[in-house]
């Protein structure tokens, strides 16, 4: 009775849904990888129009003597960005989608499903007598002998199918064998023949076109299968996760496990080692290092001179970027900030288009200024400049035309500094932070524009996070409830970005970034308070209290006071980076009175602990007392020398005293 | 890379051609090293160099630093800042002469002395880049005592760089909270910036 056979697809019925699924698994989450994509590539001027407190002039409305290369290469970078294979496929596809939709698929014919309920138009829970009064309606409607008369034989015959239908459906709920066999094998006659379909259609299987169908498939599993898996395969193995060439990680690396620590590592150094990645190399094969380093400095320097250079000088500086971050996050591993700055330092000089020697990137990174006139000049800083009258201004930036100097002034007035007014370590929840709790930092500032002065009084109640549930689970949360930063004002860069800082928490016993800590984005801040009047801002009551917060990533040590230093970058402007030190206090948890008995036990312990720490305070001699001093173990240190040059202590004491008059006289 | 390196039997040198020395600055400094160690090893006589013990430490040399620092100081208290560096400098330079084989606890010692008080005298002689220079390489070796930080902190502050200046005083006072001079520096160090800045409180 039960027999099963293969059935090609020979009228077409499953292959068009089986292509159709098989699309749009592939094309949907293409296509909306594709629309964010272009989406990511807004216009950065309209966009900041948008948001209060942006800077909307760019490189066009600068008149930047190489706009044209700049634009250039932009247009370049969209237009890569959306007319490309992607495009292609996707029209493709959708096509495809199309046509086999519209024209290939059919209505598939469900007459070999039974399905009794369905028939019978009641639902699974009706009872034997609802069955059975549906039953009586509907066959008045087919019964044979109730038909019309003047319908035709095709008609008539339908009906009766569906009669037949209907009473095998009746039989098969009422029925009790009829039931089984329904239950067993979804069909009251008992099992019925199995077929199994292949979603091909039977000509391309049979008959002349078999054979493309077989290297049809020799060319997906032999060809194009190892192709695609091989080329996935050798990407991961050449780039490294954030998509930078293992060799140039591997460069990387060694200079910073070579790194001497008794050498200064400055931007320059940064530049050097960037300069020789693989990127570089294998982009500008026809320059040499001396030239492609001349590029770079003829950028820095702002000098247009040669038209020749402009493209690849563009093309160059837009990828120096990327590449220092890659050597930021392998200096992260190793800990050491004073990499991380110089490279912070040197990718804002990159993006600003301003030397990396002097001290004067903060006035240059201005539009319409004169080099020389100010570097020749002794005024350094947005904040002195905001304070001079315009006649003044234009003479220490050596800007000739009034309308450039207000718009110059404009923009430093846009660029936004932090007012820090708190940074310290919190617990959700908790007043004090006892050992071993997982805290965050908790950053709270006021954006303040360089014009603006003085500091207004904050109550300190404005400073505690509303202590929602939200926030009690993931406290982080802070972060992301301000509006997002706008693009940069780098007129001379080819990449817009948004503006944001990178923040470092950096341990002052060893000087090093914080353990398993890495450099955090901040990129959310309300920046309307860049437009606020000075006398509204002294006042201090409609400022905007930014937070941003990081997570420590251990949790906190022994009792008593840990310090830490903040470091936080503008990764755009010169003159809004933030350095402030911050402490976290640990402490044991207040306990409660009735668990004085407890309190009595941990203060018993407490002592214990202190009096052990006091006998194993390591010998100077030994190799732990060794270890201390590494570590930075100063007191212990210091004590020992004084003790060992007894008269000398008086000295050391007579030198700092000696050295506080000259103070005096500087001053 | 491949370096040809050239031993010359005679001298015990190695050596690296010219146009490497130049190409290879490390190396270059890393064979001047081990020729410096091997020449000690054979003027010493002995197969193996002395066990480095603060009984082996050559006193000599001890008392002749400490003469010369004494004198440093004395110069220093009469204001003859010119001559109390003089004296610092010889002083540091004998304790690089030392044999190389010395016990280096007792050279260190000798010598972070050394660094404090010529770090102090060239702020006097207002040399502020040696000061920092000495004041870099004492907290480079872990000499964190707030008055290193103090040192650097003000060789930075006149040579300009008063965020510098800042973080050296605050990082001090992570190791002593109530330094009566880094706080006193701080401040002034903070409200130099702001007058820097156009700002004030």
């Amino acid at each position: 009775m039960a027999s099963s056979e293969y059935n090609y697809d020979e009228s077409g019925e499953t292959w068009p849904f089986f292509v159709l699924a098989i699309l749009s698994v592939i094309l949907i989450p293409l296509s909306i990888k594709y629309i964010y994509r272009i989406r990511d590539s807004s216009n950065p001027v309209i966009e900041n129009q948008k948001i209060k407190g942006a800077i909307t002039e760019d490189a066009t409305s600068i008149g930047v003597a190489n706009a044209d290369s700049i634009k250039h290469f932009k247009r370049k970078q969209k237009s890569d960005k959306i007319f490309n294979k992607t495009l292609v496929f996707l029209i493709l596809g959708w096509l495809a989608v199309l046509y086999v939709g519209k024209y290939v698929t059919k209505d598939a014919d469900t007459s070999v499903l039974f399905d009794p309920y369905a028939i019978l138009d009641v639902s699974f829970s009706s009872t034997e007598s609802e069955i059975k009064s549906h039953y009586r309606k509907l066959s008045l409607k087919y019964h044979p002998d109730k038909l019309p008369r003047d319908l035709t034989q095709e008609a008539k015959d339908k009906m009766e199918q569906e009669y037949i239908k209907l009473t095998s459906a009746y039989k098969a709920l009422t029925d009790q064998t009829m039931r089984e066999n329904y239950l067993r094998y979804g069909h009251p006659d008992g099992e019925q023949p199995t077929t199994h379909g292949i979603a091909l259609p039977q000509f391309l299987v049979e008959g002349k076109y078999s054979s493309i169908v077989i290297v049809g498939y020799f060319l997906l599993i032999g060809v194009l299968l190892p192709y695609v898996v091989g080329k996935w395969w050798n990407n991961v193995k050449s780039h490294t996760r954030k998509g930078l060439r293992v060799e140039t990680a591997a460069q990387f690396t060694r200079k910073l496990t070579d790194k001497d620590p008794g050498k200064v590592v400055t931007p320059h150094d940064i530049l050097d080692w960037v300069l020789e990645s693989q990127e570089i190399k294998k982009s500008f094969p026809n320059l040499s290092v001396g030239e492609i380093k001349n590029l770079v400095e003829l950028h820095l320097n702002r000098d247009f001179s040669n038209t020749a250079v402009e493209n690849d000088k563009v093309e160059l500086v837009a990828k120096l970027p990327f590449l220092i971050s890659g050597l930021v996050d392998i200096a992260v591993v190793f800990r050491v900030h004073d990499v991380i700055l110089a490279a912070e330092d040197l990718k804002k000089c990159i993006v600003q288009a301003v030397p990396i020697n002097g001290r004067y990137q903060e006035l240059l990174q201005l539009p319409f200024v004169d080099r020389e006139t100010v570097i020749n000049q002794p005024i350094k800083k947005l904040g002195k400049l905001l304070t001079l009258s315009q006649d003044e201004a234009k003479k220490v930036l050596g800007i000739k035309d009034d309308a450039q100097v207000k718009r110059a002034l404009e923009v430093a007035s846009h660029i936004p500094t932090l007012r820090i007014l708190e940074a310290e370590f919190k617990l959700p929840g908790e007043e004090v932070i006892p050992p071993q709790s997982s805290v965050h930092l908790s950053v709270k500032f006021l954006v303040k524009s360089p014009r603006i002065k003085s500091c207004p009084e904050i109550d300190d109640k404005r400073l505690k996070d509303e202590e929602t549930l939200d926030y009690l689970k993931n406290p982080l949360i802070v972060n992301d409830q301000q509006p997002q930063l706008p693009f940069s004002y780098t007129p001379f860069f080819p990449i817009s970005f948004r503006n944001g800082w990178d923040v470092m928490l950096i341990n002052q016993k060893d000087n090093k970034l914080v353990e398993d800590s890495t450099v955090y984005s901040l990129e959310n801040i309300d920046l309307s308070d860049l437009e606020i009047s000075q006398e509204s801002w002294k006042e201090g009551k409609d400022v905007v209290i930014g937070t941003f917060k990081i997570p420590l990533p251990q949790p906190t040590g022994a009792i008593g006071t840990h310090s830490y230093r903040v470091i936080m970058k503008n990764n755009a402007y010169f003159g809004a980076d933030v350095d402030v030190p911050a402490y976290l206090e640990v402490e044991h948890a207040p306990i409660k009175a009735e668990l004085s008995s407890v309190k009595k036990k941990l203060l018993d312990d407490s002592d214990e602990s202190d009096s052990d720490s006091d006998i194993s305070d390591p010998e100077e001699d030994s190799l732990a007392g060794a270890l201390a001093a590494l570590r930075g173990d100063v007191k212990n240190k210091s004590n020992k020398i004084q003790e060992l040059n007894d008269d000398d202590s008086d000295n050391e004491s007579v030198f700092t005293d000696i050295n506080t008059d000259t103070e005096d006289e500087a001053d | 890379m491949e370096a040809l390196i050239n031993y010359d039997s005679k001298s015990k040198n190695l050596s690296i051609s010219s146009e490497l020395e130049s190409e290879l600055p490390h190396l270059k400094l890393e064979i001047d090293q081990l020729n410096t160690l091997t020449h000690e090893i054979i003027a010493n006589g002995a197969d193996v160099p002395p066990v480095p013990t603060p009984e082996t430490f050559n006193k000599d040399i001890s008392k002749m630093v400490r003469k010369l620092y004494e004198g440093g100081v004395q110069a220093f208290r009469l204001g003859k800042f010119e001559e109390s560096v003089k004296q610092f400098n010889i002083a540091i330079e004998m304790i690089t002469r030392r044999a190389k084989f010395d016990s280096f606890q007792g050279t260190i010692q000798e010598l972070s002395l050394l660094l404090m008080s010529r770090a102090d005298a060239y702020l006097k002689t207002k040399e502020y880049l040696k000061a920092y220079n000495d004041a870099d390489l004492l907290l480079g070796m872990m000499m964190n005592t707030p008055e290193n930080f103090l040192r650097r902190g003000v060789a930075n502050y006149f040579l300009g760089n008063y965020e510098a200046a800042r973080a050296d005083y605050q990082r001090g006072l992570s190791f002593e909270e109530d330094h009566d001079r880094l706080n006193a520096e701080l401040t002034i160090c903070l409200d130099k910036i702001l007058e820097e800045n156009g700002d004030y409180l």
